[in-house]
């Protein structure tokens, strides 16, 4: 490996002479392993590494984005040029400032992962013999298609910029994720679980690949015996997992300080107004909580501290780049984030996830008493009007607090003003999710890895929609 | 300032001629190299804040086989000895791992290539500059289009590219191509009534004035939706989807349909072959071929020349989708459907462009002369990536929609949700229309179909 940090010095040295106001250099060398199981058979073994240097310019009130896989001063200072060039061809129309606020330098505090097993020091033999527990506990005759997938990614990332900021951190995440396809009385059902972390392999030593595969089975059989309801408004209870997608999706992304600075988003011009209930908290971070992806650093090198969006309701604060912070006259978040080399950071989501509140799970479910159950998030999509659509992996019908019969694919919707506004009760415990497959989409930039999650909420009333 | 420096298709061969030569001794039974180069340019502005990138992103994916063992690898280089170093790597993955039964061997050559997609030059001289002015007066057109602009978002994307396969079995061929897009959308404002409306363009081409058009259209799409009411109640009837926005609901289409699903038991249409899963009146091919073609390309992702392959004939299913471990299984070759979402992954099946076949000759506004009563989807959707492939339930929002009675639209909908099921959908198909439009996945026409519910 070439000395990176002489050929970032290199880059911030040739930008500055170049003409750029300001510089960052990043770098990355990062490995992936992913390993497709079909039944107790392995597929494909997927192992990469993909090391590449990017370069941000800002000139004047414009910034540039360049990137290059040639790790050589050559390369390099062609990539620094087409940088430096872009930042001065959009000067004419960038009407909003690009330029960095300032920034004083902190460490990251929150939680550090420990990391006990690291991936690299397993054989793939190891994590072949991981997945087919799970495998194994599950196959059975009722089984129509099973598919594991086991991944890892770390790696390292190097950070400096023209005012002496250097930062290197190591990221990492392990999971396993769980596709399950039965036939039961005829009737096809599917269900997938998932679960990744910060951490190394001891991860699964606590949460075994035989209850993951379990879970991910259980929902498959639900499916077959789901019942459908008629759509329309009901009681409703988020299981953490789908906390997070709520917190994620319905919110998060409103308070991306890009959309926020250009008066894109509807949550624009509304600190310190209440937007939802007193049982309505929102933090995002770059501390994992416990199984979220951990991010010490965000790509400006800003440390990724702890944001306080949602405070009893209360909006309190947005997520910036450095760039968005200064337009808005605002403190730098962290949340500046690139998938990859390929491309430049740009506001994005860490740890997403809804706080915790005083009562206890039992609590939520007799608060609520009738209505929808959701467990886990299918993933959804907020628009910039606050309309979400989000889906749920395992849904149940409740009545007097008791989870009665499943219920076929789930939908939640509606606008999110609405949604915070009947948030009604929170559980003590929160529980933050990461994935090792999938992430968040924004930019073109997908999937990049984040976290989310949440206590049990007990909503009032949301819209949903039921599979037919 | 960036001249575009993307190697050849020649380039890529001789080095992976060069690598299969240099390690035909590391005890490898086969050897392939996926080589991809692009260089890319991406512009965004949300409303007056811009960010651009450039860049040559290239890399190499590799599999090594030993008997019914493959390992794969990838590396971001185009460095002989680190290519030489992860051939090393892909071998020790295969020669540790466990077999793999159903892998039989890396594909053969097949004769047939077609002409490929267009590459056009002026995509690949336009400047960095010129691009980036290009969008500002794109924007600048957009809010020039009415008072009641508020806000303009968008984006525009320039790919230059090659990619190469080169096998130990004797295939060594590649293609280039050029990609520009542009989509925008648009917030209007008129006393309190906000509105939302997008729209897109990608070609192979470049066309500045449908480039520059694109915020123009975004806004008068948004500004029809003043004035807009919710339905009030749920509503079950027909559906016109306009051309822009069929695939948000055909998309399970390519996930029952490729074989790779099919043979591991997650399609629906497993020993479909031959049996109706569609209407009457639909009509379906996979073309690789088509010159304008986004996804068209000489070859597949494994080097495998590509072709018109018919999916759906009059509704029934005609066949299944195959790169060559699918194809193989079943005795065999590959249809040329073998895709890779970057050099990062080994290939697997999937579409190169669908194009679907119209019933008749209008347009989408004959298509809306049909119904009874229904709904007009004709862009801004949300959440069609949360339909399941397998169960086929879809919830689909759209922001630009409208109420259509007795053949007439009579009024635009604040936000309407279409629920369904997939495997339905295809089954009530009531007319194609003959105003296909070139989008990422092909040639789509706006259609009509009927039974599904909206709230």
């Amino acid at each position: 490996m070439p000395d990176i940090w002489r050929l970032l010095q290199e880059a911030i040295d040739y930008g500055i002479d170049y003409g750029a106001d300001f510089i960052e250099a990043r770098a990355e060398n990062m490995r992936r392993l992913y390993i497709h199981m079909e039944r107790d058979k392995v597929r494909d073994i997927e192992s990469g590494e993909l090391i590449g240097l990017g370069v941000t310019a800002v000139v004047k009130n414009a910034r540039g984005y360049a990137f290059t896989t040639n790790l050589t001063s050559e390369s390099i200072k062609k990539a620094v040029k087409d940088a430096v060039e872009s930042a001065k061809a959009s000067t004419k129309i960038a009407e909003l400032p690009a330029t960095p606020a300032e920034y004083k330098p902190r460490n990251y505090e929150g939680y550090m992962p420990q990391v006990n097993k690291h991936p690299k020091d397993s054989e793939i033999s190891d994590k072949i013999e991981l997945a087919l527990q799970g495998i194994k506990e599950v196959l059975s005759s009722e089984i129509v298609s099973l598919r594991t997938v086991y991944g890892e990614i770390w790696g390292d990332k190097y950070f400096l910029n023209s005012e002496g900021l250097k930062r290197f951190w190591n990221p990492i995440m392990v999971g396993l994720y769980y596709f399950v396809v039965v036939r039961r009385n005829g009737v096809i059902g599917n269900g997938r679980e998932d679960m990744s972390a910060s951490t190394g392999l001891e991860l699964f030593d606590k949460h075994p690949p035989e209850g993951i595969a379990k879970t991910a089975l259980r929902g498959a059989r639900e499916v077959t015996e789901a019942k459908t309801l008629q759509s329309g408004k009901y009681g409703f209870i988020a299981d953490p997992s789908f906390a997070g997608v709520l917190a994620h999706e319905s919110f998060g992304h409103l308070t991306e300080g890009d959309y926020v600075a250009t008066g894109a988003s509807i949550l624009a011009g509304r600190l310190n107004e209440k937007l939802g209930s007193d049982y309505a908290n929102i933090i995002e971070s770059g501390d994992p909580v416990n199984y979220g992806f951990w991010l010490p650093y965000d790509d400006e090198g800003v440390d990724a501290k702890k944001v306080t969006l949602l405070k009893n309701g209360v909006l309190v604060g947005y997520l910036h780049a450095r760039s968005t912070a200064k337009i808005m006259n605002m403190e730098p978040t962290g949340n500046a984030r690139a998938i990859n080399y390929r491309f430049p950071p740009i506001v994005r989501m860490r740890n997403t996830y809804f706080g915790a509140g005083d009562m206890t799970k039992e609590e939520i479910f007799e608060l609520v008493g009738k209505g929808v159950y959701a467990e886990g998030g299918g993933g959804g999509q907020t628009e910039d009007t606050g309309n979400f659509t989000f889906a749920a992996n395992r849904a149940y019908w409740v009545e007097n607090g008791e989870i009665k019969y499943p219920l076929k694919s789930v939908v939640v919707r509606g606008h999110i003003l609405d949604f915070l506004k009947n948030v009604e009760g929170a559980s003590r415990n929160v529980i933050v999710e990461t994935s090792i497959l999938g992430g968040c989409g924004k930019g073109g930039q997908s999937p990049l890895p984040v976290g989310l999650g949440g206590p049990y909420l007990a909503v009032k009333e949301a819209i949903i929609s039921f599979g037919r | 300032m960036n001249e575009i420096s993307v190697p050849s298709v020649n380039e890529l061969i001789e080095i992976g001629s060069r690598i299969i030569q240099k390690t035909k001794d590391f005890g490898l039974d086969e050897l392939e190299l996926y080589f991809s180069a692009t260089d890319r340019f991406s512009l965004r502005i949300i409303t007056n804040y811009v960010t651009t990138s450039t860049g040559l992103d290239q890399g190499v994916g590799i599999r090594a086989v030993i008997g019914k063992k493959v390992g794969f690898t990838s590396i971001s280089s185009f460095d002989i000895e680190k290519i030489e170093e992860a051939v090393k790597i892909a071998a020790k993955i295969a020669k540790n791992r466990p077999e793999d039964p159903g892998f039989h061997h890396l594909p053969d050559p097949q004769r047939g290539l077609n002409q490929g997609g267009i590459y056009d030059e002026e995509i690949v001289s336009t400047s960095l500059s010129e691009l980036v002015n290009i969008s500002g007066k794109s924007v600048d057109n957009g809010f020039k289009t009415s008072e009641n602009v508020e806000k303009i978002d968008f984006s525009l994307g320039r790919a230059v590219g090659a990619f190469a396969v080169v096998n130990s079995r004797g295939i060594d061929e590649g293609d280039r191509y050029t990609v520009i897009y542009s989509w925008s959308t648009a917030k209007t404002k008129k006393n309190d009534d906000v509105t939302t409306g997008s729209e897109f363009f990608v070609g192979r081409k470049m066309n500045r004035d449908e480039i520059l058009e694109v915020p123009v259209e975004a806004v008068k799409n948004a500004e029809e939706m003043f004035n807009g009411k919710k339905l009030g109640e749920a509503v079950a009837g027909q559906i016109v989807l306009y051309n822009a926005v069929v695939q948000d609901f055909l998309w399970p289409l390519e996930f029952n349909v490729s074989a790779r699903n099919v043979q591991d038991g997650r399609s629906r249409f497993v020993e479909k072959i031959g049996e109706r899963v569609g209407s009457e009146n639909f009509n379906i091919i996979n073309d690789g071929t088509i010159p304008e073609g986004i996804r068209t390309s000489k070859v597949d992702g494994e080097g495998i020349p590509t072709r018109k392959l018919e999916i759906l004939r009059n509704g029934i299913l005609q066949s299944y989708i195959y790169d060559s471990y699918t194809a193989h299984k079943e005795g065999r070759t590959s249809t040329g459907n073998a895709a890779r979402r970057n050099f990062e992954t080994p290939p697997s099946p999937s579409f190169n462009n669908i194009y679907i076949a119209s019933t008749f000759s209008g347009d989408v506004n004959d298509l809306i002369k049909e119904v009874d009563k229904g709904v007009f989807i004709k862009g801004f959707t949300m959440g069609s990536h949360l339909t399941d492939p397998l169960k086929g339930t879809f919830s689909i929002t759209s922001l630009n929609a409208f109420y259509i009675e007795s053949g007439e639209i009579k009024y635009p909908l604040k936000s309407v949700s279409a629920s369904g099921n997939f495997f339905d959908l295809i089954r009530n198909v009531l007319k194609i229309a003959n105003d296909h439009r070139l989008t990422f996945n092909g040639k789509i026409p706006s259609m009509l179909f009927d039974n599904v519910t909206f709230i």
